[in-house]
């Protein structure tokens, strides 16, 4: 390891007009994060709201430009209730990676997911 | 020949051995500022060179954004606020990175493009990204190579010099210049305060030495069945120099062309006090110090998808004395 570490927020994006931002109430993802600088992720996923869905689970996926496909490569548990979670995909092994959230039922999560991306 | 250096005093001594094996001292000492060049040739600029990237230190990927929530300004929360010498304004961190899909020299390149559009944190469309330095003289070079993917016309490329406007402590003021590649024979513009912006270059208007653009190549001219030679490579150098205390262009470049300061007065004239002024989006707190503000942007033709630009062996000169006739 040479040490360096960027800790960002994945979600919610600071400021965004778009649709990752809280709450969440449907499927969503983040766009395309370019990480070919950065071996691996800890992601903590802290939900501080929840209510009415079955669950959430959270995923990590790599994206293939040639097939313009998302592939999951970290997910985690269906998730219940607040806490937060850790999620780490290592290594990290493609160019674009995004957070995506799952749900079933319908309800309202809050949470904020930070990444901390390490260099190899 | 191999050298040895000794430092003595304030000079540097530089020590060699010729051809009977007897050390030498080099006659002429090396200015001290030789030292500080960038790796990579300067083509169009004079000046002294200030700051320079070729995007080869330090991890590659996304880059961080220039605003953040307040709890981010603060000792509590996540540092996703930029703290480093690259950041965006316009767009997403999604649509800026530095990459290994391209690089004109070594190994990465700064991108810029893509769908700034969703997720966006300003300027619906378009895609930025800057760095900030001390330029006191407010006399400024910029000049780097710029290889432009794809895009439809009339999206294009725009970078820009900005600093505090020193009588309105409410607004910015910017002088740039835009390169739409994406028309048959391309153009140049001067982006300031004259309507338009005008055109400083084209199939119509020439350069100094009266060359006219025929058309700009790149990747985008390759789309079809068949291999077009000498697409895919083709990095342009591009280069600027204005004086940011009289709002005056001095000098513009792209690759063989070039437009001289008594050609821009002409096209611009009186070519003084021509800065862009414009009012940021939230409270004045930056540029007071005599920074300037380097941004290069991926323009929009108007839809969501912005071109795809790579940006690459970047270098900003003091042009304090210089002269481009």
């Amino acid at each position: 390891m040479t040490g360096e570490i960027r800790d960002y927020q994945m979600f919610p994006v600071p400021f965004t007009t778009g649709p990752i931002s809280n709450p969440i109430t449907a499927n969503g993802n983040t766009g395309n994060l370019n990480v070919e600088g950065w071996a691996s992720i800890v992601a903590v996923i802290n939900i501080t709201a929840y209510s009415g869905f079955t669950s959430i689970t959270f995923s990590i996926d790599e994206y293939d430009p040639t097939s313009n496909t998302y592939t999951s490569v970290g997910t985690t548990s269906a998730l219940t209730s607040t806490g937060a979670n850790r999620l780490v995909i290592n290594p990290l092994l493609s160019q674009f990676v995004r957070l995506s959230w799952t749900v079933a039922g319908s309800g309202s999560v809050t949470a904020i997911v930070s990444g901390k991306f390490r260099a190899s | 020949m191999s050298s040895t250096g000794t430092s003595t005093g304030t000079t540097l001594a530089l020590k060699y051995y010729d051809s009977n094996g007897n050390l030498q001292n080099l006659p002429v000492p090396i200015p001290t500022y030789a030292a500080s060049r960038p790796p990579f040739p300067i083509r169009f600029l004079k000046g002294i060179p200030v700051f320079w990237d070729d995007f080869e230190s330090g991890p590659a990927g996304f880059v961080m954004p220039e605003r953040a929530l307040a709890s981010q300004t603060t000792n509590t929360g996540p540092t996703t606020i930029s703290a480093g010498r690259w950041n965006f304004r316009d767009g997403n961190e999604y649509g800026v990175y530095i990459t290994a899909n391209a690089a004109s020299s070594g190994r990465r390149s700064l991108f810029t493009g893509g769908n700034p559009t969703t997720q966006t944190y300003g300027d619906i469309g378009n895609q930025d990204v800057s760095c900030t330095l001390s330029l006191p003289s407010g006399i400024l070079g910029v000049e780097f190579d710029l290889l432009m993917q794809a895009g439809s016309d009339p999206g294009g490329h725009l970078f820009t010099v900005e600093d505090k406007d020193p009588t309105d402590s409410t607004k910015y003021r910017e002088l740039g210049f835009q390169i739409n590649p994406f028309s048959a024979n391309g153009a140049g513009f001067a982006f300031c305060s004259l309507a338009g912006p005008p055109t400083v270059l084209s199939n119509s208007i020439s350069d100094s030495n009266g060359a006219i653009l025929t058309g700009l190549t790149g990747p985008f001219k390759g789309a079809g069945t068949s291999l077009s030679r000498g697409t895919t490579g083709s990095w342009h150098r591009v280069g600027m120099v204005v004086d940011m205390n009289l709002g005056k262009y001095i000098a513009i470049f792209l690759d063989k062309f070039y437009l001289s300061t008594p050609t821009l007065t002409t096209r611009l004239s009186p070519n003084t006090s021509l800065w862009k002024i414009s009012s940021p989006d939230s409270t004045v707190n930056s540029l007071k110090e005599g920074l300037k503000r380097c941004e290069f942007h991926s323009l929009t033709n108007g839809t969501s998808f912005a071109p795809l630009m790579y940006h690459d062996n970047i270098v900003i000169t003091d042009e304090t004395g210089t002269t481009y006739t």
